[in-house]
């Protein structure tokens, strides 16, 4: 009787425990998940709202007689240029398809040429023009899916 | 015993739950807010970048003006760092004003070996080399390392020389009889290779039936002189705009409304007492109406020095009235132009009055524009004697 007494208490201690550990386990490791998640997360939308900031874009000059917009980069990270249009000041914006046009590197040793008619579009109307260029950091770019970090995007704006 | 038994069982439990939960507290939720707390570190110090980087380009200031050598007579671009900031210069650009096209190619026109210009400091950049040949309106964009561009003036250049502005002819264009208020423009417009300076002109007439004559530098050619009332393109029987050949015309002349100027009477008033006792003085002041009808302002001139005459014995004392000259008036105003003393003492004793009388046309005034000489018309008063006087 006494023998069997003991081997109950043992038991019943190894089960009570070895439940306690899983149940831990079981929460470290939901825990960990989450945090783990949440970090990278974290880290990811730092680095967009970052890769914005450090993203400047300038038109120096438009060649009309050519037909070429000269852009550059006076920030500290590559620019993927996703649209460009110049247009009436009196119309709307047109509808513009988002896609890789150039890239343009963080440094202002050189311009850029973005030529009207193939890589900028031009729609004619009424002057004066407007210049709408939008571009996105290449550290967030996905060429897989040019909108998909859209709302991080700079827009240069400007009367031509 | 078995009471002892299950009290241990409950405090192992307790003590793996409790170092679990620490565990997980230090192991994960810590590290998170840590990094939360250094992501947000990173993203205010790069914003704080940003912010600083804008400030130091909006504070970046350049003044760029164009000269030559004094010895070479080459085109040179004179930079002066008049603002707080280093700026070290990138890139130059050679633009046709005009044909807003980069020249001599489709690039920029110096984009090495350029200078960087501390706070205060001046420069000069070689440019002939990026509009030799060039005939045309030039203009020089200066873009610095921050994304700044500053542009020098525009230059009109011929053979990449400066030419010196000096024009041989003088054009001369008058408008006539222009309507107070309205907002009268004249162009001046090349039709092929003429060059003129100012190309236009403008002016606000403040007065009716004002006239203004504008002198224009020009070269030899032909020219379309335009001229707009109030933004509208005038229509005049001489035809608007006028074509003409430089150096065979020089003037133009736009001649609006053709309306006359009429003179009106000026009106004379005499201030004077109805009544006098006998043997007094009467003084008499002389005052001229310009009637309200009156095209323009009259200046008055000239006052006869017979201008007033008296009846029945008055006489006019001593060397005649105090004239007042130059005296302007507005259409519809009074002015003063003399004062008399008239002395009753001649007057017969049966007579009961006598008459002041301002004679016609002794009162001259000139109009102020169409330089019209305006008199007056007559004018006279009765005074009456009363028989009590000192004499």
């Amino acid at each position: 009787m006494r023998d069997k007494k003991g081997i109950s208490y043992v038991v019943t201690v190894a089960i009570v425990t070895a439940v306690t550990i899983t149940l831990g386990l079981f929460l470290w490791g939901a825990v960990g998940g989450w945090a783990g998640t949440s970090a990278i997360g974290i880290v990811a939308e730092t680095n967009k709202g970052i890769a914005q900031q450090r993203s400047i874009l300038m038109v120096e000059f438009i060649d009309w007689e050519r037909g070429i917009v000269w852009v550059s980069n006076p920030g500290k990270v590559d620019l993927v240029i996703l649209s460009c249009a110049i247009y009436p000041r009196s119309s709307p914006p047109p509808q513009e398809d988002f896609r890789e046009i150039a890239r343009v590197s963080a440094s202002m040793n050189s311009a850029y040429p973005l030529r009207i008619g193939s890589e900028c579009q031009l729609i004619t109307g009424q002057k004066p023009y407007v210049i709408d260029i939008r571009a996105i950091a290449s550290t967030i770019y996905n060429p897989n899916n040019p909108l998909e970090n859209a709302q991080w995007m700079i827009m240069v704006r400007q009367n031509v | 015993m078995c009471k002892k038994g299950t009290g241990r069982k409950k405090g192992i439990s307790a003590v793996i739950g409790g170092a679990i939960v620490l565990a997980l507290f230090f192991v994960t939720i810590v590290p998170l807010i840590i990094l939360m707390q250094n992501s947000y570190a990173l993203f205010l110090n790069e914003s704080n970048s940003r912010r600083i980087f804008d400030t130091d380009r909006m504070s970046e200031s350049l003044v760029v003006s164009i000269s030559q050598d004094a010895l070479t007579k080459d085109l040179t671009l004179l930079l002066s760092n008049d603002g707080p900031m280093n700026i070290r210069i990138v890139r130059v650009w050679a633009i046709d004003a005009v044909r807003q096209a980069a020249i001599p190619a489709e690039e920029p026109c110096l984009k090495e070996d350029l200078p960087s210009l501390p706070p205060g400091a001046n420069g000069t950049l070689r440019v002939q080399a990026c509009v030799s040949g060039f005939t045309g309106t030039v203009q020089f964009l200066v873009v610095t390392e921050r994304g700044r561009i500053f542009s020098s003036d525009k230059i009109y250049l011929v053979e990449g020389r400066p030419v010196e502005i000096l024009f041989p002819y003088i054009l001369s264009v008058s408008i006539i009889n222009m309507e107070k208020g309205k907002l009268y423009e004249v162009y001046v417009t090349p039709i092929g290779d003429g060059r003129v300076s100012p190309e236009k002109f403008t002016h606000k007439a403040t007065a009716s039936n004002e006239n203004v004559t504008v002198a224009f530098g020009i070269f030899p050619g032909t020219y379309s002189i335009a001229l707009y009332e109030s933004n509208k393109l005038v229509q005049l029987p001489e035809g608007n705009p006028q074509i003409i050949e430089v150096p065979d015309k020089t003037a133009v002349i736009f001649i609006l409304g053709h309306k006359p100027y009429e003179t009106v009477p000026l009106e004379p008033i005499i201030s004077a007492p109805s009544s006098v006792k006998k043997g007094t003085e009467v003084v008499a002041d002389i005052y001229v109406k310009l009637p309200r009808t009156a095209d323009e302002s009259v200046v008055i001139t000239e006052v006869s020095s017979s201008f007033l005459t008296v009846t029945n014995g008055a006489i006019i004392e001593g060397e005649g009235c105090e004239i007042y000259e130059e005296v302007s008036l507005q259409p519809g105003q009074t002015g003063l132009v003399a004062t008399c003393t008239i002395s009753t003492d001649e007057v017969p004793r049966h007579v009961k009055s006598f008459t002041i009388i301002v004679n016609a046309n002794s009162i001259f005034g000139e109009g102020e524009i169409s330089s019209a000489i305006y008199t007056n018309k007559e004018e006279t008063k009765d005074v009456k004697i009363r028989g009590d006087g000192p004499g």
